[in-house]
């Protein structure tokens, strides 16, 4: 971060602005990733860009304003686009998501790639969950494998993106790699 | 890409395996013809054997339920549309005959799976 950045993050306009640029950027990539096709028959599989962003702030922002931002971001898009069931679904996903992410990277032990995985696998694990109990059908027990895998894949393709991006904006992991 | 992230990714790998391991040694059960009156499991039928069996719900309404030849519906039943009539035949896990209101469910537990065309999200 240069002088100047720092002075405007510090700034009484910086504080929230900051937020409020990563909140509609989460808002916003939401919204794209509805428009690419998922090629497998499953539902409930996609990429979570969504939480790429909350990922992004918890490295440079910190715990505190990750957190403002993703339940901002569950709130608002299921305001927006959704219904009163899918922001309790969100929100079953990415608490649990956050929680494993928030923990994952206070270890020190994982690196972003193993952070976002353990958000993936557990934004899934927390959406069968609540989904196991609103239905309450045994059956949703079947969709956990399928739900496990793409969670550590698409965890593993957004900590790979995260950490391209955290390389090449200003802020704490600026042109380092291997994080 | 750390070892702790390869680690992690292969822990999860690992528990699908076993989660897929436990569904599939959890299906070879025989598959039974399960009667709930209700919330309440009043019987269950293995569905390889033939037979007819009637139910009267608390209210008096009566359903007669048949078991032939690997799958089950309902042959007669005095509620007013006979819809759990005109449901036909049920043989693969999962599916259900529902009567409501007689507040009956005929569900088939265990044996073949159901074979879906596709589903969307």
């Amino acid at each position: 971060m240069t002088k100047q950045e720092k002075k405007a993050a510090r700034s009484v306009a910086g504080w929230p602005a900051y937020p409020g640029m990563m909140l509609a950027f989460a808002l916003i990539l939401g919204y794209v990733e509805t428009l690419i096709p998922m090629p497998i028959g499953i539902p409930g599989i996609k990429l979570g860009l969504a939480n790429l962003v909350v990922l992004l702030t918890l490295y440079q922002s910190g715990v505190r304003k990750a957190f403002l931002i993703d339940v901002l971001r569950i709130f608002l898009s299921g305001f927006l686009f959704g219904s009163l069931y899918g922001i309790l679904y969100s929100l079953a996903g990415g608490l649990l998501s956050f929680l494993a992410m928030a923990a994952a990277k206070k270890l020190r032990c994982f690196g972003i790639s193993g952070v976002s995985m353990a958000g993936g696998v557990f934004h899934n694990v927390g959406q069968i969950a609540m989904a196991a109990f609103v239905v309450e059908t045994r059956g949703l027990y079947y969709y956990l494998p399928p739900l496990l895998i793409a969670g550590v894949i698409t965890g593993f393709l957004n900590g790979t993106l995260g950490g391209q991006i955290l390389s090449r904006i200003p802020g704490p992991y600026y042109q380092k790699k291997g994080f | 890409m750390r070892k702790y992230d390869l680690i992690l990714a292969g822990a999860v790998l690992m528990t699908t395996g076993v989660l897929l391991f436990l569904q599939k040694s959890g299906e070879d059960g025989p598959a039974e013809v399960v009667v709930y009156q209700g919330r309440e499991r009043i019987a269950s039928f293995p569905l390889e054997e033939e037979r007819t069996e009637e139910f009267l719900s608390p209210e008096g309404g009566r359903n007669v339920l048949v078991i032939a030849e690997g799958r089950a519906r309902i042959q007669e039943a005095d509620c007013p549309d006979g819809l759990c009539i005109r449901q036909g035949w049920i043989s693969r896990d999962g599916q259900t005959l529902t009567c409501l209101p007689n507040q009956l469910q005929v569900i088939i537990e265990g044996g073949e799976q159901q074979n879906l065309d596709g589903i969307t999200g």
